[in-house]
């Protein structure tokens, strides 16, 4: 009777693949070129006399490091994805002799919207139209400003827009910082000025168009 | 003796391209050779001599293409370019510049017992 089952390659290299999957080294290309290099390897063991089972072992011990191996696939593999999104995007795009509206264009850029406009607008940056002149003459009536939501900073003179309790959003000028209590002075014309929390700032202008 | 981890990372790309200026050859064949001529000194291990070899070939210095083993299995061989042989000659140049320094100071010291 024997005491272990008997010795199956294959099953076996299909058990190192996914463990090289589970390392992050996943091209096919790759893993066939180690695995026929397993296989090289066993040949010459065999050949001195080792078992194939034993041979197995000692081949896939003598691999090396695979945590360099799998620092310098991940490399590559991190940026091919990039490069093969970019890729199609642009192949899509490109098309020749497509009408304008052709469907398969308007799809992608629909994509691009939405996942890149909108978020954008959300977290980033975002339009508004000024409707008065509570801001003039930095912030002309009826034109419109790019407000930038990331800023963390103020400074006397900057113009925020800032929401009070009944959610409005409005203009103003920031006049004085009070740090200690996070606390920001604003002034808008003809209007008294207000102190809110710098929570209430929702950003600050960063360019005005006429 | 183990030679540094620079020192085999600096050698490994003139031993590659030298290795296939004589002959397109394959990976676990070229990391033999290495053992053979160095009389075991130089082991160098898959994890070392792959990537090297994937590096070499994005930069246009070698080629590869996969091809049948004696037995018939599937390999892949590597074979030198143009632009490899010329990086190999440039190669050469450097490392005799540090072989003829070396040997000429060595020759000056008196020998260490």
């Amino acid at each position: 009777m024997e005491a272990n089952k008997t010795f199956n390659l294959k099953d076996a290299l299909d058990v190192w693949r996914i463990s090289m999957y589970e390392k992050n080294i996943c091209e096919k290309e790759t893993l066939d070129e180690l695995e026929s290099h397993i296989l090289d390897a066993m040949d010459e063991l065999i050949d001195c006399g080792h078992s194939q089972k034993e041979a197995f072992s000692i081949a896939i011990n003598n691999l090396g490091n695979s945590d360099s191996l799998a620092k310098e696939f991940k490399l590559n593999f991190s940026f091919h994805w990039i490069v093969k999104l970019y890729r199609n995007i642009y192949r899509v795009l490109s098309t020749k002799n497509l009408k304008f509206y052709h469907p398969r264009k308007l799809i992608v850029g629909g994509c691009f919207a939405i996942i890149i406009a909108l978020p954008f607008r959300y977290i980033v940056a975002s339009p508004y139209l000024a409707v008065s002149s509570a801001v003039s003459p930095e912030v002309p009536e009826g034109s419109r400003v790019f407000v930038y939501y990331l800023s963390q900073q103020f400074k006397v003179g900057d113009i925020v827009v800032f929401k009070l309790e009944d959610n409005k959003e409005l203009l103003g000028r920031v006049l004085k910082l009070d740090d200690l209590n996070s606390m920001v002075t604003v002034g808008r014309n003809r209007e008294n000025h207000k102190t809110i929390k710098i929570k209430s700032i929702l950003g600050k202008v960063i360019v005005t168009f006429r | 003796m183990s030679l540094s981890k620079e020192l085999v990372a600096a050698s490994a790309t003139p031993i590659i391209l030298s290795i296939l200026a004589e002959n397109e050859n394959y990976g676990y064949s070229i990391i033999r050779k290495v053992d053979e001529l160095s009389g075991g000194e130089m082991q160098w291990s898959d994890g070392m001599l792959y990537p090297v070899l994937h590096r070499l070939e994005k930069q246009g210095l070698i080629k590869s293409k996969w091809g049948k083993s004696e037995t018939g299995r599937r390999r892949k061989y590597y074979k030198l370019e143009i632009k490899g042989k010329k990086t190999l000659v440039e190669e050469k140049r450097k490392w005799n510049v540090i072989n003829t320094t070396l040997e000429s100071l060595w020759k000056q010291t008196k020998p260490l017992i």
